[in-house]
């Protein structure tokens, strides 16, 4: 039986910033997640880092926000910050009215805009379609949710917190009304354990319903499901959003070298299972090719989902997805069901989770009587590397390749290109697509590693391996081979988690119409299925 | 103009369109095989399913996949890529996976990886090639074979081969480049091998023994060695089927078939019902190849069927995953047997430009 202070379920970005800001107040704390970092809405979302625009119209409070954090944000997580900006555009036959009540809406919030006559918007970004009125620049930004979330966790573990992924809650314990400790399994050897602890913080997204039943109590979650096209091209340099009512594919991120499409808005009865209809698909594809004419040319890589977790009290029950709060809620369980040391932190989005995990923390200080601020905003996330450490690194590696190691690691950057050096062939670059050197996989793969690696999707989320256009065909083998001369898996373990990778890898394309991405799809199952009679592949059912 | 025009024009070059190509040459057609890249003998391992395939079902005679089978057989052997196997055959094939693969026919160097007839296997790995691991292999291939109540032993090993001090990690198409022109390299290759041999009846070992050696090569290897081999596939892009698509090309070449690859077709040119030929994406101006019949071998998802005119013109000839539906482990099979036939139908319209 171990013992804490807190433990916070839900390896997503919120229970990661909940961790964090408990650790910088000197709180031990324990997070659990089910599967692996990211897992649920946050790696299943746009990375848009929002300036508040989007709500500037409808909820200026959380338009106030945003903008607020995405200030802070660009300054504590800079290396997981692409500063890209963004542009909302009017685009011909969209109601002008509209526009006019969102230009006066970043006034009043205070999110800094500039009106662009058409030529200057087209100037900016050549792919919009050339009959746009016009358009306004804001501080919108892309967000690597996986980076993000990594950072908060490795930032907490080097204080001293602690992430458990694939423990698996199963039971909240209770003394009579109050929390005494959560009971876990691990979903990989089965075995069941509990912590000890004083409060319990549910950060589970999507999962909240689930968690809060555990302690017998009710929290008012709606899952909303967003599917996302994930593009091989980069056709903006800027987040693109179209100035109108929220609706569905208004926005596109560019991520590094692809970009993404987004999203609709479908109630579903949970965060699991979710599968994109092929009407949606055409749907999104063709309010796309309104926004950005050359998507129609584009590679469609993959097409993933998943549900945003909305807070949505009794008042507001019958609520389109659209028009509940992106608002968040912390609900104190003890005020409102009577249940001592018990959470739950629910709604919000990706740009106000620093937000969510001060507001938790604050309120953990409170419970347990301890006067410490939230400094969440004061502290950087990463250290960058020293211009010593980059200059060495061009020794090794393509440029393109030391920038998108640097923002992954930060200063141990030094590390991977130290490995190179005392051991050449480590250069060798593993995933062509995002340029993944075989050194910084081995780092993911070792002990040494802060935040361990147990799949090879695990290993994607923390350095985009397979995130290309080849989706792990070939990258995946290699990891999985990698992972295998590590001795971290056996022959069956690897073979067990390539088999669930394909899958995983597999269905996201399956969903894409046609096109080279239905090429590739076929030649990975070709081999994987044909020629190796490795694995079997199954029908992908678009209704399932 | 007399060079570019021909009685037949092939379009692709995997195994489909290679057969098709081996067909209609065979009986004094002119014939161009034009292709974009190499097909999908780099990309599989070019072992074939024949078993259980419905003829029938996939607009294929029963007869013909017979004559079409032992003609493939004949044409490889010929080009000294011999396949072993038949229609009645079953053989287990390993693979880079670490699993066996149940054939009708496979390259004989693949052939010799059936587990029923061997006790002691030695999977080589070489040191610096990530793209296969002997340990896994082997590790793999003993679980397998103790699923079946096989006794059979596979250990893996890791040898060292010399390399070039610039150059840190290697792909199996490297290797196989230093098998076919360096003779010191093959040397160390047979040191190396050579006391594995010792106490074991095969060899597996990725596939790296040269991208332009024969059959003979190979079996010349064993008899050094003093024990039989059997080369894996590794993944893309696989030694041993581009080895088996430059013998193949020798051998057409040898026999009169013109050969264009690496350019794209622009479009198929129609008169009328009839297409007369192919506009190929040569630099500077395109290529105009004139044609009495187009065969076209170019996959699946060639841009080419998307030109309904083409599709139903009377003189194009459709083969491999052009056509219809089969199982994907029949994908081969079907993709020889109506090459074959491709090859043989444009044979009946009569040879015009007859080869010198």
């Amino acid at each position: 039986m171990k013992k804490t202070q807190v433990v916070i379920i839900g390896g997503g970005v919120t229970g990661a910033g909940i961790l964090w800001d408990l650790s910088l107040r000197g709180i031990h704390a324990v997070l659990l997640e089910k599967k692996d970092l990211a897992n649920g809405a946050t790696g299943r979302c746009h990375g848009l880092l929002h300036s508040g625009g989007r709500y500037v119209v409808k909820d200026a409070e959380a338009a106030k926000e945003c903008i607020s954090e995405n200030l802070i944000l660009k300054k504590i997580a800079a290396p997981c910050v692409h500063d890209i900006g963004g542009m909302f555009v009017h685009v011909r036959g969209d109601d002008p009215q509209y526009v006019e009540q969102w230009a006066d809406g970043c006034k009043r919030v205070g999110i800094p805009t500039e009106e662009l006559s058409r030529d200057q918007a087209l100037n900016l970004e050549p792919n919009l379609p050339p009959d746009i009125v016009k358009a306004y620049t804001c501080p919108d930004g892309h967000i690597d949710v996986f980076q993000l979330t990594l950072a908060n966790i490795e930032s907490a573990v080097s204080r001293g917190a602690v992430f458990r992924a694939y423990s698996e809650v199963t039971g909240i314990e209770l003394d009579g009304k109050r929390v005494t400790g959560v009971r876990y399994r691990d979903s990989n050897t089965g075995e069941e354990d509990s912590i000890q602890c004083e409060i319990v913080i549910n950060a589970s997204g999507g999962w909240a319903q689930q968690v809060a039943a555990m302690a017998g109590v009710e929290v008012p979650v709606r899952c909303d499901r967003g599917a996302l096209l994930i593009f091989n091209h980069c056709l903006t340099k800027r987040v693109v959003n179209r100035c109108r009512k929220p609706g569905d594919a208004d926005i596109l991120v560019p991520c590094g070298p692809v970009c993404i499409l987004g999203t609709s808005s479908v109630t579903v009865p949970g965060p699991e299972g979710l599968t994109v209809p092929p009407e949606e698909v055409q749907k999104l594809l063709g309010l796309g090719v309104e926004l950005i004419p050359p998507l129609a040319e584009a590679r469609l890589l993959r097409i993933f989902t998943g549900a945003r977790p909305l807070y949505v009290p009794k008042s507001v029950a019958g609520a389109g997805g659209r028009e509940v709060s992106r608002n968040f809620a912390l609900l104190d369980h003890e005020s409102s069901d009577g249940i001592t040391g018990f959470m739950s932190i629910v709604g919000g989005k990706l740009t106000t989770y620093r937000l969510m995990g001060k507001a938790t923390a604050d309120l953990v200080c409170q419970k347990l009587q301890i006067n410490q601020a939230c400094i969440t905003d004061q502290v950087p996330l990463r250290d960058s590397a020293g211009a010593e450490v980059l200059k060495q690194a061009q020794k090794w590696m393509p440029a393109a390749a030391i920038e998108k190691a640097h923002r992954r690691l930060g200063s141990r950057l030094a590390m991977v290109v130290g490995a190179i050096e005392r051991d050449p062939k480590l250069a060798e670059i593993v995933c062509e697509c995002e340029l993944v050197t075989r050194s910084e996989l081995e780092l993911v793969l070792g002990s040494s590693a802060q935040v361990p690696v147990q799949t090879i999707g695990d290993i994607g989320r923390r350095t985009r391996l397979g995130f290309g256009p080849c989706q792990g065909t070939f990258c995946g083998y290699k990891a999985m081979l990698a992972g295998y001369q590590n001795h971290k898996w056996s022959g069956e373990r690897a073979s067990q988690l390539l088999e669930t990778y394909l899958d995983d890898r597999w269905k996201g394309q399956a969903w894409v119409p046609d096109g080279k991405q239905a090429e590739q799809l076929s030649l990975s199952q070709d081999l994987f299925d044909t020629s190796y009679n490795f694995h079997k592949r199954s029908e992908v059912s678009h209704a399932g | 103009m007399r060079g570019d025009e021909f009685d037949i024009l092939v379009i692709g070059e995997g195994l489909s369109g290679i057969t098709a190509a081996a067909a209609a040459c065979q009986q004094g057609s002119r014939v161009m095989l034009a292709s974009k890249g190499p097909g999908t003998f780099v990309l599989g391992t070019a072992c074939i399913d024949v078993s259980g395939l419905d003829a029938d079902a996939s607009g294929l005679g029963t007869n013909e996949v017979e004559k079409a089978i032992s003609f493939f057989l004949e044409l490889t052997a010929a080009a000294g890529c011999a396949y072993e196997g038949g229609i009645e055959e079953r053989r287990l094939v390993p693979t880079v996976m670490g699993t066996f693969a149940e054939v009708s026919l496979a390259p004989r160097s693949l052939w010799k990886g059936d587990p029923r007839g061997i006790s002691k296997a030695v999977v080589v790995g070489i040191e610096n090639v990530f793209a296969f691991d002997a340990n896994f292999v082997a590790e793999r291939l003993s679980v397998y074979c103790e699923d079946m109540g096989l006794l059979n032993s596979y250990r893996g090993v890791t040898v060292r081969l010399p390399q070039s001090q610039h150059q840190h990690w290697l792909t199996p198409l490297e290797i196989g480049s230093e098998v076919d022109r360096n003779a010191s390299f093959r040397e160390a290759l047979i040191a190396a091998l050579k006391p594995l041999a010792r106490n074991a009846d095969l060899l597996i070992l990725p596939g790296i023994l040269g991208l332009n050696s024969t059959d003979d090569d190979v079996g010349e290897l064993e008899d050094v060695i003093g024990c039989a081999i059997c080369e894996l596939p590794t993944v893309p892009p696989s030694v041993t089927g581009l080895r088996l698509l430059r013998r193949l090309e020798s051998y057409l070449a040898a026999k009169g078939t013109e050969i264009c690859t690496g350019f794209s077709v622009l479009k198929l040119c129609m008169k009328g019902d009839q297409c007369t030929g192919a506009m190929l994406e040569t630099p500077g101006k395109p290529r105009t190849i004139h044609a009495g019949s187009v065969i076209l071998a170019s996959g699946k998802f060639s841009h080419l069927l998307e030109d309904e005119a083409v599709v139903n013109a009377k003189n194009v000839l459709e083969c491999g995953s052009v056509v219809g539906k089969c199982e994907p482990r029949h994908g081969n099979a079907v993709a020889i047997v109506s090459g074959y036939q491709a090859g043989m139908l444009t044979n009946q319209r009569g040879v015009q430009y007859a080869r010198q």
